[in-house]
């Protein structure tokens, strides 16, 4: 089910970025109308939602071609495409209908249609028309008003019924040129909103942004229930609702409960220690079980049997979290299944829809307390969690009821990346020795780039991974602590040679203790860049070193120290002298992944003193 | 009535299903038929299940690979085109594969075909086969020895239509550790038809060791087969089985995995065989260079010069176009007075005239002014056909010279004609080169990949009424390092109120083959446009729009387009600056181009940007350190597993590159370490210079680098590493500026 919610926008948005400027003013959406309507298909016993979308491109400057793309899947059909060129419809256009291959996923069932649409001439319109039908309300989840190109007016018309229960949230409307209306259908007894957009900025692609869910202007959509014919269809009334649909598929997946207790005992032979069981049982799972996403249809919600995920030894995050929870229950612990939306997705559970979850897991209740298990990530430990379910609301299953609670949010120093060398002056290089250590999601980082390379080469990317790909920072004599357990903290320790680290001019040494100078170009475009930033994970990172003052000489000058603390990130660099060394401390933190737009120019100050630490070196004059 | 309907609809519902299900359990049967052919009676190496313990640190090791390709024809009686061949090609591909690592595992998991396309064609009583099935299976074998087969009705399809099977799995119970075996199976059927097959590249090494290795032809006896070895590759043991067969088969064993270095050439140093063959009719065995029921082992340019031979000397229509020569007759006011011209003079407007209208043609139905079109190729062998027909039909003499890229294979090792590139050479009171390369290729200009290359010569002679081309054979010149320079000329100023900033003015001249990246990445097409049709005498494109009021809306929107690109242009110049530093520049004040140097090799293409830059200054107390070396740009040191050399050099050309830099030292500074810097190496391969000198108020400092060829065997790699090294020391350089004491 990983990522299904938002396949469709963030498909856009690939797509956007891969023909591209999006920023282009040369194509407007001049006008766009949009149609959905929850309709009841007798001959099916089902609603459906109906979907008239229209969409009218102008051309500003050059003539040009728009490539359209419009997505569907097993949920979603396209029934009728038109396209009209500046009045006519042109017959070399032929659309064309596929699978669409997504990255990291090895299989889905979201398909394309797509074709060339020309803007033939500066001031002409092409329009383009689709129809198309969502089979369950539930699949109805959102409408997006942001286009890839500059909207000047669009209007969204939502017709729904009034034996169809359904609550229409307006999510980031502020700051846009958006009114609403409603209206009484008479003919059909149907409630009429309509919502008209204007001078909508067109989507950005640019890194490290939050979720389209927390940016754009959108509707979410919480389709409820429906009474047709006096009988009532239940969708999504509440959380209790959307437990019970997930419920009901999860119930009868049909695992062997044989083939995963002999497999549970085999892992865990000649362990007696129930928290050595448990982690025994997850490190299998991460060592052992490749992810694999699929996306198919039901199937796209409903886990793999646990047997299944054990036999094949590749599964997608449902499919793991059912056999990680099937080999603990196998061995009398309480586990569970969790559905869990990452910090991608803006929502919660107070507003029951599947457009609030992307992911599974596993909860596991041991000892009165409550830990989750997360197979898909490879190299976290046994209660070590990963910033995109940080603190995220989970639903747990509980038998016929369900429990909501949250992932522990750790701090930023779970993910230590800790380094301290002892260095003294040989002629022009620095020499001495180094140890390192990674924690958290620093580690996985570390054994997840360590794992994708092949064994042969190994020693020699970590070498330029720790030397940054500075061949004057010679590594030699690196050795590491055991790199397959993830149960504990990783460490390296070598030797270095750090060539022309020191500059020497008459009497003076000039060196330059800082190699890595983290952050130092970090500097936030406030002309280019719209959006928050957001960084991957906490960063913790502490690294001290230690230089022998060599006989003779006496420390004439340091560089200034740095202290910057906010909520957000700390930044502290210290130099100190004692016993015959210079200390150099550096901690940089950041405690809050997310970094909002209104920050940037107090960022920017401070990497700026960051920055003129680094560019500032010791002075040793000979006495 | 409606029930009848039903009954029909169901009837042809049951048929529908029946067929499909009949070509499943056919498939099924078919595909268990391979899996025991390829399985059941493996050759001794597919039956290894240790890997030698000194190969344990590989991410992978290949303990076999086989492929095998069996071909057959029979004649068939046709409806309405009497007897014709089918032709059944079944190529397997067998692999065994040790996983010892999870970017091993990662690699292998998936599988990915086409499982069916059926292209057959079919019109009334006539059925043409065209039509293709793959078979897949996959084993593993654990490390206890014992062996799973994997299912292969897990796979999923990303192309599901009758005739159309994309297919893809994933390999269910495969770990680190496993010993992987699996195949694919390809059977091909094709009627009225027979095309070349291949070429198949055989390269003896790969991504990982590889202990056993076998390819086996079994071909029909009509059959054509052309196939070379390179570098040292062997070649295939030939025979004949009794029905009349060709058998060609190589084994071998212990094939070391490649690795990767800096300047090589691999299609010209490592081993490896490359194949074609094609059924040969009696009817075609002499329209073809493939010979009917031979196998040819060698060169096979000469087969395939006479083939462009008869190309050049018959074109057709579609493949002539003789408009540059009408431009060039325009330049000359009519082709009387081209023909009293100089004939240099119209060579040269003849060469500019093909690139104008080579490059500078823009389609008008959707206008695409950005950067990438400046990157745009042509076809050398097309603009070579081209310009040598226009120049004969012209009497100047000129010949075609068939090459190959120093990048790619080697003349004597050809395929096809698409393995060729094209010059033509004219003599006209002078000699002189023409290349059909990129938009920024000059007259006279050799494109650097082609330098020093032998050729096939093709000399064309005007007959009565057609052309006759000569064969013969040449070499390509290869320019010197004077010919390929780099000149930065880089003033420097620190800032007045932050001395760590700097304000660096920088003028850059780039001639020859180093030039071509940064006037592809800094000019505009429409400058181009313009400079090359004010060459030609053309009035530049939008002018040539405005000439018919039909036009205007054209001429407005090719306008916005260039204006459009013309406010990109400052970006391109912030990325050439980030590139040559690695540090992007925090301020750009300004940035000319001032010789585009699109025409003649005596221009260098010159351009000048006035930029500021953090990072490069250091504090230290109340001194300074100017990190000098880092003003010629970022180079990186030769890393430790380069140092030891065994193949031969392929560098992109002799090059020489030169900075002059002048420091100007900050009121109330003096400097130290500029002596340190100056240093002087000359060997066999190059040069290293640097001079730095200072008169109290500036720095100046010349560094020259300098490569003698394009070439060096790998003896000489201990000379070219000295030169390496020592330019390396210099980017380590650095400058005090230290506070006068008052």
């Amino acid at each position: 089910m990983c990522v299904r919610v938002l396949f469709s926008l963030t498909l856009l948005l690939i797509i956007s970025t891969c023909f591209g400027e999006v920023k282009d003013s040369n194509i407007v959406v001049s006008d766009s109308k949009e149609l959905y309507e929850f309709v009841w298909q007798k001959s099916q016993n089902s609603v459906q939602v109906k979907q008239n979308l229209s969409t009218s491109y102008f051309c500003n400057d050059f003539r040009t071609t728009i490539p359209i793309a419009e997505f569907y899947d097993n949920e979603t059909s396209i029934d009728n495409v038109d396209f009209i060129v500046d009045g006519k419809k042109p017959k070399d256009i032929k659309p064309r209908f596929s699978y669409y291959s997504v990255d990291d996923y090895f299989y889905s069932d979201e398909h394309i249609c797509y074709f060339p649409l020309p803007l033939e001439r500066k001031g002409s319109t092409s329009s383009v028309l689709f129809k198309k039908t969502i089979s369950d309300p539930r699949y109805f989840l959102n409408v997006y008003f942001s286009e890839s190109y500059p909207v000047l007016h669009k209007e969204v018309t939502i017709k729904v019924p009034r034996w169809m229960k359904v609550e229409l949230k307006e999510i980031n409307f502020n700051g846009y040129e958006i009114t609403k209306t409603s209206n009484y259908d008479n003919n059909n007894d149907a409630d009429v909103y309509t919502y008209t957009i204007k001078n909508l900025p067109p989507r950005e692609n640019e890194d490290e942004c939050p979720g389209p869910s927390y940016i754009y202007p959108h509707i979410l959509v919480l389709s409820k229930e429906a009474t047709v014919e006096n009988v009532k269809k239940t969708y999504f009334n509440s959380v209790a609702d959307q437990y019970a649909w997930y419920k009901q598929l999860v119930g009868n997946i049909g695992s062997n409960d044989a083939i995963v207790k002999v497999k549970a005992q085999e892992i865990t032979a000649g362990i007696t220690n129930d928290l050595d069981k448990i982690k025994a049982v997850f490190y299998w799972m991460q060592n052992n079980v490749r992810y694999v996403a699929f996306e198919d249809g039901i199937a796209g919600f409903k886990p793999d049997k646990a047997d299944e995920v054990i036999r094949k030894k590749y599964g997608d995050c449902k499919g793991m979290a059912n056999a990680t929870k099937e080999l603990l229950r196998s061995l009398g612990y309480d586990a569970r299944l969790c559905w869990i939306g990452t910090n991608h997705i803006a929502y919660d559970y107070s507003t029951p829809s599947l457009s609030v979850d992307n992911h599974m897991i596993c909860a596991l209740k041991f000892q009165g307390e409550m830990y989750f298990l997360d197979a898909t990530e490879n190299y976290l430990g046994f209660d070590e969690y990963a910033e995109r379910i940080q603190g995220r609301q989970v639903l747990i299953e509980d038998g016929d009821n369900y429990i909501l609670a949250n992932i522990p949010s750790t701090t930023y120093q779970q993910n230590l990346d800790e380094e301290k060398r002892i260095l003294k002056i040989d002629g022009t290089d620095l020499k001495g020795t180094a140890t390192h250590v990674w924690k958290g999601e620093e580690k996985e980082y570390v054994l997840s780039e360590l794992n994708s390379i092949k064994k042969d080469k190994s020693i020699e990317s970590f070498t330029k991974y720790l030397s940054l790909g500075n061949n004057d920072y010679v590594i030699t004599d690196l050795k590491t602590s055991n790199l397959n357990n993830y149960d504990k903290d990783i460490s390296a320790m070598y030797n270095i040679d750090h060539k022309n680290a020191v500059s020497s001019f008459d009497k003076e040494y000039y060196v330059d203790l800082d190699f890595t100078k983290e952050l130092n170009d970090f500097i936030f475009d406030t002309t280019k860049r719209d959006l928050d930033f957001w960084f991957d994970y906490k960063m913790n990172l502490s690294k001290q070193t230690e230089l022998e003052i060599p006989n003779g000489y006496s420390v004439t000058s340091l560089p200034p120290n740095v202290e910057i603390t906010n909520p957000a990130y700390e930044f502290s660099i210290s130099y100190s002298q004692a016993n015959g060394k210079i200390i150099y401390k550096k901690n940089l933190a950041i405690k809050n992944i997310r970094i909002s737009k209104s920050m940037f120019e107090q960022w920017n100050k401070d990497v700026q003193k960051l920055k003129a630490s680094y560019n500032e070196q010791i002075v040793l004059t000979s006495k | 009535m409606l029930k009848t309907f039903g009954a029909f609809l169901l009837i042809v519902f049951s048929v529908t299903v029946g067929v499909a299900q009949k070509q499943e359990i056919k498939y099924n049967e078919r595909a268990a038929e391979v899996q025991k052919e390829i399985w059941s009676n493996p050759s001794e190496a597919f039956k290894v299940t240790q890997v030698p313990g000194e190969m344990n640190n590989e991410s992978a090791v290949i303990i076999a690979r086989s492929f095998e390709i069996i071909n057959s024809a029979k004649s068939k009686l046709k409806f309405g085109l009497g007897f014709t061949q089918r032709i059944t090609y079944q190529t397997t591909i067998h692999e065994r594969v040790k996983i010892n690592d999870k970017a091993a595992l990662d690699e292998y998991s998936t599988l990915e075909y086409t499982k069916k396309l059926d292209l057959t064609y079919s019109r009334g009583f006539l059925k043409l086969y065209n039509k293709m099935d793959s078979y897949i299976g996959a084993k593993i074998i654990k490390p206890d020895g014992t062996e799973s087969i994997v299912n292969t009705n897990e796979e999923v399809f990303t192309r599901d239509e009758d005739k159309d099977k994309e297919g893809k799995l994933a390999i269910s119970n495969l770990q680190v550790g496993d010993i992987l075996d699996y195949y694919i199976r390809v059977e091909k059927v094709q009627e009225a038809s027979n095309e070349v097959q291949g070429p198949y590249t055989f390269l003896m090494g790969g991504e990982y060791p590889m202990l056993y290795y076998n390819a086996r032809l079994q071909l029909d006896e009509h059959v054509g087969v052309e196939y070379i070895s390179a570098n040292g590759a062997p070649s295939f043991k030939e025979s004949k089985n009794n029905n009349g067969d060709i058998i060609l088969e190589l084994t071998q064993k212990d094939f070391p995995k490649y690795q990767s270095t800096l300047w090589t050439s691999p299609l010209r140093q490592y081993p490896y065989i490359s194949l074609q063959y094609k059924f040969v009719s009696k009817s075609e065995d002499n329209h073809t260079h493939f010979n009917r029921g031979e196998v040819k082992h060698g060169s096979l340019s000469d087969d395939l010069v006479d083939q462009f031979k008869r190309t050049i000397e018959s074109p057709s229509s579609a493949l002539l176009d003789f408009y540059p020569l009408a431009l060039t007759e325009n330049y000359f006011s009519g082709a009387k007075k081209m023909k009293d011209a100089p004939q240099d003079s119209v060579v040269k407007v003849l060469y500019n005239a093909w690139r104008y209208n080579a490059f500078c043609s823009f389609a008008t139905d959707d206008i695409n002014m950005a950067n990438d079109i400046n990157y745009s190729y042509a076809n050398s062998l097309v603009g070579a056909i081209n310009l040598s027909r226009m120049l004969t039909s012209i009497d100047i003499d000129n010949a075609i010279y068939l090459v190959c890229s120093r990048n790619s294979t080697s003349l004597k090792n050809v395929m096809n004609m698409n393995d060729f590139e094209a010059l033509v050479k004219v003599s006209a009171v002078k000699q002189y080169w023409l290349a059909f390369d990129d938009i920024v290729t000059q007259f006279d200009e050799i494109p650097a990949r082609f330098q020093g290359e032998d050729a096939i010569t093709m000399k064309p002679e005007k007959q009565k009424k057609s052309v006759s081309y000569y064969i013969g054979h040449g070499k390509i010149p290869v320019t010197t390092a004077d010919d390929n320079t780099i000149t930065e000329n880089i003033d420097i100023t620190f800032d007045s109120s932050n001395i760590q900033l700097l304000h660096i003015s920088r003028t850059c001249q780039q001639t020859g083959a180093l030039r071509h990246n940064d006037q592809k990445q800094l000019l505009l097409m429409e400058d181009m446009e313009a400079d090359l049709a004010t060459n030609i005498t053309q009035k530049k494109f939008v002018e040539r729009l405005s000439a018919d009021k039909k036009n205007q809306k054209l001429v407005d929107e090719f306008s916005a387009a260039f204006a459009k690109e013309r406010s990109n242009q400052r970006s391109y110049f912030f990325n050439e600056i980030d590139q040559q530093y690695d540090n992007k520049p925090k301020d750009i004040t300004n940035y000319t181009i001032y010789q585009p140097a699109l025409f003649s090799s005596k221009e260098s293409f010159e351009y000048s940007s006035t930029f500021s830059m953090e990072n490069f200054v250091k504090k230290a107390g109340n001194n300074y350190i100017l990190e000098a070396g880092k003003l010629i740009g970022t180079y990186q040191k030769v890393d430790e597993k380069e140092r030891s050399r065994s193949i031969d050099v392929y560098m992109p050309c002799a090059r020489m590159l030169t900075w002059n830099i002048t420091v100007n030292i900050p009121k109330g500074y003096s400097v130290k370490g500029v002596d340190e810097m100056n240093k002087s190496l000359s060997n066999a391969t190059g040069s290293f210079n640097c001079t730095a000198t200072t008169n109290g108020t500036s720095v100046k400092i010349k560094v020259s680098r300098m490569y003698s060829n394009n070439f060096e065997k790998a003896d000489a790699w201990p000379k070219l590493l000295e030169l390496m090294d020592a330019f390396y020391s210099f980017t380590a350089q650095k400058i005090l500026f230290e506070k006068i004491k008052s």
